[in-house]
């Protein structure tokens, strides 16, 4: 974006400007959006699960337009400060909590090679990021000056921190068996089949989904771990006194944060961008051999692919919302410690086993004429330890072709033979190997 | 860059678009960053009668340190520096701060259930 | 490259003036939430550096971690005085005259070396993908491969990595984990005498036994890890493409499974025994631990693999502290929950 902006006649430093600007607007219109959608989403998906209707008039049918409506009517709205409020952490904290939502996006990639940064630690970068919003709730928690908002905040301060590790734990998996913490490789490795995805590798990635996914909605405070705003007895919790924007601004974090932690999901265990089936691949415009404009349609797909990906994890998430009763504190600490951070651990060390011996998985069943993940990291790593790639290329480019057919003949199903294992003179072959290369 | 040059004169020299103000960073400016975090640190170990102060103000030090090994790590800013040791460095560093805090943090809280103050001034005497 | 100036100018002033208003606030909240965006300003200084990993850990585990437990603390020791104490004049004079000097000497000495102050070229495509590679390079020196960007070759493997630091600085942090929850244990006193039924217990409870098994069982496998990981480790490192020069280390060292296998049944051997004698004599499990520890550390010495047998010895060094610590430091008999002592 930056190359495009400078042979516009840009100075450089006005050409960075601008493609951050550009950037950071169109994410800024994901994250808005997204919330917009999901308000009213929200609405009818707890409605129907109600046996209602939830909003119908506002924008004719199914009353699409009600969260426009409740922006404009909290936009009207008075903005209070309490008289016992800290004023100046009271204003800012709301900011605090929304700027952290969003700046995960910035190492979220929606397509191959389509993110805003490409950074090779992005998961952790997320993680990292995500732990920071914890801080908004508890300023603002402090600063209203009432003992509701002081509760809800202790209460998320302690959810959160203790969150983090399993949650962690279980990106861990995902970024071993791939060998990178590049989402942008973790997704490109996932192409294919879906059965190539790593949900589906081995029983204990099966297993750390559902943790990740528990503990991902802990760590945004969606019911049933919302205890931070527990409306039954705290009122609302830590954003008892904010209203009008600044009430806006923690909600549109919450739904970011949700969205993100979709997002993550789908590409550390379902794919990413990748479709179900390889339909790009099969018409040969994934590699962009067909013809740039052919690649741009399928990277758009894919961007598509990504974001129904997360619309189905942030349904999942209202669904558990209103089907579930609220934990309670002693609870929601003892899921965390008792039992998704031994499950984790142990289906850490039971994934890197499935691996480290080589044990079946699902897609040695399955076509993979693009090459199985293992064949994809090999080609990664023959590349080098160093120079793997070049900062900000899009991945898809950067790896060599998919092998022939042929050649991919010659390959048995479990793949112990690679297609160049042949060719190239392997030192790898003269040592004893600890694992068994597919 | 010449050794006997003054700050200013670093941060100004040579036109708006060529070298001067918009160059890239060098060491140097990091490591001004990372002298003023160290003052500030410093200043507030001293000055704050908090004992929670007092251990921000470390943290400031500590970040301080951070900055000075990152830079002088950097590929991009000094290469042929501390390579790949200053970034080690620094993350030894940021973790062992994490451990710091932990027992600082135990420590503030059993004075503050023994004296019910976390007053640095009255931590006086060697008899718990 | 220029244009980056500008970003390093936002985050540095950020940064410091994020610092100074920290030292500025009266209110320790505010201090807090000051330090937090200065600490976070600084992660952005790190990721123009180029080290994204150590800007991603700065905002994982200082700002989300430690700054969180800070706060935390700030709560529950917040009362109206605490929040705002004030200082005299004679401490902010007795505070900035050293630390204005401080920043003087340093600043000056910074700006006076001309190797520090020189303006780096822009750099080659080609090194820029190589270095930005930061991440995986730092995972490879942890495990005790150190590679500088674009490396390869016979100096790649002559460097030391990072492996013993790494070892430490993991016995470090339990040591401070179990050092933190035991100094912030709330104490509690018997007010009444021990019911029969209690003071009829065994003096160690059952669960205080299980937990020096899960230490021995800990040691045991750090034995064997340390007896057969070496192997794993450089040929993991060697299929993962390391340079040739670890090939040949390889088979310098004898690392083949023949030559571990006696010693490393016996050191098995020695600190399963010790593991049983643990769950019945404590003084005598440790010591036949230590033995079984000795075993495998003089075995690395005597193959060569110096810098892991001086891994070995830390790490049961710090386990056998552990271990000590633990035996001292358990109560004698498990007692009913009483009064808070404050």
């Amino acid at each position: 974006m930056v190359e495009a902006f400078a042979e516009w006649g840009l100075p450089i430093w006005a050409a960075h400007l601008t493609a951050a600007l550009a950037k950071a607007f169109l994410l800024l219109n994901v994250v808005a959006v997204g919330t917009l959608v999901f308000i009213w989403m929200e609405r009818k998906v707890s409605a129907r699960i109600q046996d209602r209707l939830g909003p119908t008039r506002v924008g004719g049918k199914f009353g699409w337009l009600q969260s426009v409506a409740d922006g404009v009517k909290l936009l009207t709205k008075e903005d209070v400060t309490p008289a016992t409020a800290d004023p100046l952490l009271y204003k800012l904290a709301p900011y605090v909590s929304f700027s952290a939502a969003f700046a995960a996006y910035i190492a979220l990639p929606f397509s191959a090679g389509w993110s805003a940064v490409a950074m090779n630690c992005a998961a952790f970068y997320v993680l990292a990021v995500l732990g920071l919003e914890v801080f908004g709730v508890i300023l603002g928690g402090y600063a209203s000056g009432s003992k509701w908002s002081l509760f809800g905040a202790m209460r998320e301060a302690a959810q959160v921190v203790s969150y983090e590790a399993p949650l962690a734990l279980c990106v861990v998996i995902p970024a071993y068996l791939c060998g990178s913490m590049d989402l942008h490789v973790i997704g490109e490795m996932q192409a294919g089949w879906f059965t190539n995805w790593l949900i589906f590798h081995d029983p204990f990635t099966f297993v750390v989904f559902w943790v990740y996914f528990t503990c991902a909605v802990a760590s945004v405070n969606r019911a049933p771990f919302d205890l931070a705003e527990a409306e039954s007895e705290l009122v609302a919790g830590f954003h008892t006194e904010y209203s009008g924007l600044r009430w806006s601004l923690f909600y549109m974090a919450e739904y970011g944060s949700m969205t993100l932690v979709s997002g993550l999901a789908a590409i550390l265990f379902f794919g990413g961008w990748n479709g179900p089936i390889p339909i790009f691949h099969l018409l040969g415009w994934a590699d962009g051999s067909a013809g740039e404009g052919l690649h741009f349609v399928a990277l758009l797909f894919g961007a598509v692919n990504f974001l129904l990906k997360c619309t189905l994890g942030v349904i999942a998430m209202m669904w558990l919302r209103w089907s579930l009763p609220r934990l309670r504190i002693d609870q929601v600490l003892t899921t965390c410690l008792k039992y998704c951070i031994p499950i984790a651990a142990v289906c850490f060390v039971g994934a890197t086993l499935w691996d480290l011996f080589g044990a079946p998985f699902v897609n040695d069943l399955a076509p993979h004429p693009y090459g199985t993940r293992a064949n994809v990291r090999e080609r990664w790593t023959d590349a080098g330890t160093v120079a793997l790639r070049p900062a900000g290329a899009p991945l898809s480019s950067g790896l060599p072709p998919a092998p022939s057919a042929d050649s991919m003949a010659a390959a048995s199903f479990d793949g112990a033979t690679r297609p160049d294992a042949a060719a190239e003179p392997n030192r790898r072959a003269e040592l004893p190997t600890i694992r068994r290369i597919r | 860059m010449t050794g006997d040059a003054s700050p200013i004169s670093i941060l100004l020299d040579g036109s708006l678009s060529g070298g001067g103000l918009l160059a890239a960073a060098t060491t140097g400016h990091y490591l001004v960053v990372g002298a003023a975090l160290f003052a500030i640190g410093l200043a507030c170990v001293i000055v704050k009668r908090n004992l929670l102060g007092v251990l921000m103000g470390l943290e400031l030090l500590l970040n301080a340190s951070i900055v000075n090994f990152v830079a002088l790590g950097s590929p991009f800013v000094q290469p042929g520096g501390l390579g790949l040791d200053g970034s080690l460095c620094a993350a030894f560093a940021i973790v062992l701060a994490a451990a710091e805090a932990a027992v600082v943090l135990a420590i503030v809280l059993h004075f503050y259930n023994a004296h019910a103050s976390i007053d640095v001034d009255r931590a006086d005497d060697l008899k718990g | 490259m220029d244009w980056s100036f500008l970003v390093f100018l936002f985050f540095a002033s950020l940064t410091c003036g994020f610092a100074l208003a920290a030292l500025l606030a009266q209110n320790v909240v505010r201090m807090a939430f000051f330090l937090i965006l200065s600490l976070g300003a600084s992660s952005g200084l790190f990721f123009l550096a180029g080290a994204e990993f150590i800007g991603a850990m700065q905002l994982m585990i200082y700002v989300g971690g430690t700054l969180v437990l800070l706060v935390f603390g700030v709560m529950l020791t917040a009362s109206d005085a605490a929040v705002t104490m004030r200082s005299s004049v004679s401490d902010w004079f007795f505070a900035c005259v050293p630390s204005g000097a401080i920043f003087i000497v340093l600043a000056s000495s910074a700006l006076a070396v001309p190797r520090w102050n020189e303006r780096q070229p822009a750099p080659s495509p080609e090194f820029v993908a190589a270095a930005n590679d930061q991440t995986s390079r730092l995972g490879l020196a942890l495990l005790g491969l150190r590679l500088e960007p674009g490396e390869e070759g016979p100096a790649a493997g002559a460097r030391a990595g990072y492996l013993f630091p790494f070892e430490i600085v993991s016995i470090h942090l339990l040591v401070a984990l179990v050092g933190a929850a035991h100094l912030a244990r709330a104490k509690r006193r018997a007010i009444t005498p021990l019911p029969e039924s209690i003071a009829a217990q065994p003096a160690m409870p059952a669960w205080y036994r299980y937990l020096f098994n899960v230490l021995g069982a800990l040691a045991a496998s750090k034995t064997a890890l340390y007896l057969f990981a070496p192997q794993t480790l450089f040929e993991t490192a060697v299929a993962y493409g390391a340079p040739p020069s670890v090939a040949s280390e390889l088979t310098t060292l004898n690392l083949s499974f023949e030559h571990w296998r006696l010693p490393g049944a016996a050191a098995v051997a020695v600190v399963a025994l010790g593991l049983a004698l643990l769950r019945f004599h404590k003084v005598s499990g440790l010591f036949v631990e230590t033995l079984g520890f000795m075993i495998v550390i003089v075995q690395f010495w005597y193959w060569g693999a110096t810098a892991t047998a001086q891994m070995a010895a830390v790490s049961w060094l710090g386990l056998t502290m552990l271990l000590t610590a633990a035996f001292f430091a358990l109560p004698e008999r498990r007692q009913p929950v009483a009064e808070v002592v404050v």
